[in-house]
């Protein structure tokens, strides 16, 4: 700051107009004592910044710029309703793909491999993902999707962004599932798991579903041999070809539910059983079966000697895996119960 | 009386002949700031006006002061002034090769310090007032 001198030209407690030296007419803060007209006094003046006479241009451009971006977030936060935030990789046997919004309501499904027959006929948009995937299960059984053997439901969620991280629970969507499972009556593996956006990516990449490639990538970490062209049409078959299990490869995100004997409570295909009869594990691991998809479960779920436990649905993975084989005349009675139920 | 006590009155004598000159100079100025702002109405100017006109880039006070220097001394532009009240602009342009829009922006100003450059009334504002050498020998 430089000083110079100014002829004080009027003055009020405020401010005082001067002429200074150099030919500038200014106004400045009245300096403190008294000013007179005429007086010569020595003032500091700032040197003026660049862009001092564009300070009103500055300050609306500033103004313009903070609305421009309150403008912005509101229009953003407003849209984001309609943006999917996760989606559900649904395959049972063919892939459909459920694009959920931040509220976890279905805004879309998207086809993959021939998956949409599937959902034909069904409303799902607006529905809770939960409602929508148990509808989706329903209609596959009641459409004939489901064989008589032994299915395989596979879920993946996927995060779309970090508003998806949390928006799905994968173990409410494993018990969902399990609840429709045992409702209609239906029975197969189901492995519910998490996948990333990289996963998702790679799975298009190689023309799979995402819980395609996921057994195709659980499968090479294993070291099991499986064939991407047989995981691309028939994920079941290809996982019988391999000889290997869901269970095997899920331990703990999948889980088996068995066919009941339709009354409507939630009993497994050998609850039937004579009642002062020891029985094993109502549900058994998956891991401890054989892979063929046209092996009868049932028939694997046998009584034993151990303790029986009729209000278990499923089996969950972390069951002891000790099966025994069962009597003849018990597997017929439990596949006889199915076929009643179903 | 001692040395020391001729001593402070020399001292006193001085401060008090300062501070005459001061009053003095400062009535005086205060004369030619009242006749400066009476003259600046007859041009419908006001100390207002020129607070908020005075420029603020120094290109651009370069600029109108040496436009208000080739005005003071060019009296028939001047004489023209003094009479219409109004800029010889087209003149002026003509004169020192200054856009007429820099020129009519800068009427306000200019008009001052042509007057204060000019008339001899005003010459202890132009005396107050430094301009550059380099200035003065542009034009």
């Amino acid at each position: 700051m430089k000083k110079i001198k100014g002829l004080v030209m009027r003055t009020s407690p405020k401010v005082t107009g001067i002429f200074t030296e150099e030919g500038d007419f200014v106004e400045i803060p009245t300096p403190r004592g008294s000013a007179v007209v005429g007086q010569t006094i020595e003032v500091n003046l700032k040197p003026r910044r660049l862009f001092a006479p564009h300070n009103i241009i500055f300050k609306y451009a500033s103004v313009a710029a903070v609305l421009f971006l309150v403008l912005s977030i509101s229009v953003f936060y407003l849209f984001i309703p309609n943006m999917a935030v996760a989606s559900v990789s649904l395959d049972i046997n063919k892939g459909v793909e459920i694009l959920i919004n931040k509220d976890g309501k279905v805004i879309k499904v998207q086809d993959v491999n021939g998956g949409l027959s599937i959902v034909e006929g069904l409303s799902i948009k607006g529905l809770d993902v939960y409602q929508a995937v148990d509808l989706i299960i329903g209609n596959a059984n009641q459409t004939g999707t489901f064989n008589a053997t032994h299915n395989l439901i596979l879920a993946s969620v996927v995060p779309v962004n970090r508003w998806g991280t949390h928006i799905i629970d994968t173990q409410k969507l494993r018990d969902s599932i399990r609840e429709e499972m045992t409702r209609g009556n239906m029975f197969g593996s189901v492995v519910v798991s998490q996948a990333n956006h990289k996963i998702q990516q790679e799975a298009k990449q190689q023309g799979m579903t995402v819980n395609g490639y996921s057994i195709y990538a659980r499968c090479e970490e294993q070291g099991i041999s499986v064939q991407p062209d047989t995981l691309r049409d028939d994920a079941q078959k290809a996982l019988a070809d391999a000889k290997v299990s869901v269970a095997s490869l899920y331990p703990e995100e999948s889980f088996e539910v068995r066919a009941q004997d339709g009354k409507g409570h939630s009993t497994d295909i050998d609850t039937k059983r004579e009642p002062n009869v020891k029985h094993g594990p109502e549900y058994e691991h998956p891991s401890n079966m054989e892979s063929s998809p046209t092996e009868d479960h049932s028939s694997t779920n046998t009584p034993s000697t151990g303790e029986t436990d009729h209000e278990n649905e499923t089996t969950h993975h972390t069951a002891p895996p000790v099966t025994q084989p069962a009597p003849t005349g018990e597997v017929g009675h439990e596949n006889e119960t199915t076929q009643h139920s179903m | 009386m001692n040395l020391e006590d001729e001593e402070l009155s020399r001292y006193e004598l001085d401060a008090s002949l300062e501070q005459y000159q001061e009053n003095e100079n400062q009535e005086f100025f205060a004369r030619v700031l009242e006749n400066f702002v009476r003259v600046l109405c007859d041009y419908h100017i006001t100390l207002d006006d020129l607070m908020k006109v005075s420029p603020k880039h120094s290109e651009r006070k370069q600029t109108l002061i040496r436009a208000a220097l080739a005005l003071s001394r060019a009296p028939v532009l001047m004489t023209h002034l003094q009479t219409h009240r109004l800029l010889p602009i087209k003149e002026l342009e003509l004169l020192t090769g200054i856009k007429r829009k820099v020129l009519e922006k800068g009427r306000k100003y200019l008009i001052a310090l042509a007057l204060i450059l000019s008339k001899p009334d005003f010459y202890p504002l132009k005396n107050f007032m430094k301009i550059p050498e380099q200035l003065e020998e542009r034009v």
